[in-house]
């Protein structure tokens, strides 16, 4: 059953039928919520609160949009006022010092990191690193299935940006990866 | 050397979605059982406040624009102007000690706003 008619259902009395829909797009808006708070508890909060706005405003998805952005849309909108609420204001700086840490500690155990995970987790390892945004862009573009134009919706940016943020993220992953890889080579031949 | 990644490859096969606590939908549910949805907002709100809004809005940019053009002289032409003899302009009294204290005073306000905003914006965190 596609998710208009699961709505339809539910706008007609069914609220069972929500889990349905919860089931469907759990893990991309917990995915979401985990870019930016990088908690697993926050972020489970962050989505069943995103679950809850997403039932009581049901009646007012307009059916110009897919679902999912109109999900992912309030997803983005709840995180953020979740990381505006919970954060002082210094902890843009406490920010910066774990990318230091993090960026730090890539360059420099490269080789060791290669030769305990596969690609696979590398580069998830260094979608880790990006920025949210950036790596929220990645996970809406290539899994949720969403286009440039409807992540630009949901990321409350233009298209444009999008695909300048999509393209400099996409060069910076594949530099990454080249340079752990080659860090690897030079290891063994060493 | 390098080795060289089919990016696009990569970032279709591997990227990975992190799944909740297992229990998450039925928490998530619990949850939504102790809401209900509400209206649609086409519902309640009337369009004929928002049209009367538009007009009132409409008028009150209208009214004042019609009353001063109102009045104009269109057919007036460029020798009724007062005529201005520039060999004659005496500049010294329009930019006088008073005029450039007050621009250099409104220069460093806006330095000082500029400086404001610069010192309170958030360093950002490096990326990579």
């Amino acid at each position: 059953m596609d998710d208009i008619n699961i709505i339809n259902q539910v706008l007609k009395g069914d609220q069972q039928g929500f889990e349905e829909l919860i089931k469907r797009y759990q893990s991309f808006v917990f995915t979401i919520a985990l870019r930016y708070c990088r908690n697993r508890e926050d972020a489970e909060e962050i989505a069943q609160d995103v679950f809850v706005k997403a039932y009581r405003s049901l009646a007012d998805f307009r059916r110009d949009a897919k679902f999912s952005t109109w999900l992912y849309t309030i997803a983005m909108n709840t995180t953020r006022t979740f990381l505006r609420k919970a954060k002082p204001p210094v902890d843009s700086l406490e920010k910066a010092v774990v990318y230091e840490t993090v960026s730090a500690q890539h360059t420099g155990t490269g080789a060791d990191l290669t030769e305990q995970r596969s690609t696979h987790q590398l580069v998830n390892h260094v979608i880790g690193l990006l920025s949210p945004d950036d790596a929220t862009i990645i996970t809406l573009f290539y899994k949720a299935e969403q286009s440039i134009e409807e992540t630009a919706v949901i990321m409350g940016l233009a298209p444009n940006t999008v695909k300048v943020k999509l393209h400099r993220a996409r060069l910076r992953l594949k530099e990454k990866l080249e340079q752990f890889f080659a860090d690897e080579i030079k290891e063994i031949i060493n | 050397m390098e080795k060289h990644f089919d990016i696009e490859k990569h970032l279709r096969e591997d990227v990975e979605i992190t799944s909740p606590s297992p229990d998450f939908s039925k928490k998530a549910m619990s949850a939504v059982m102790g809401t209900t949805i509400a209206p649609a907002s086409r519902s309640y709100i009337n369009k004929k406040v928002l049209y009367v809004a538009g007009v009132f809005f409409l008028l009150l940019i209208t009214v004042p624009l019609a009353y001063s053009l109102f009045p104009a002289n269109w057919s007036m032409t460029g020798d009724m102007l007062p005529a201005v003899a520039l060999n004659k302009l005496e500049i010294s009294k329009y930019f006088n000690h008073q005029t450039v204290n007050s621009l250099l005073f409104l220069n460093v306000l806006l330095g000082l706003i500029f400086l404001d905003k610069y010192l309170i914006r958030r360093p950002r965190a490096p990326h990579f």
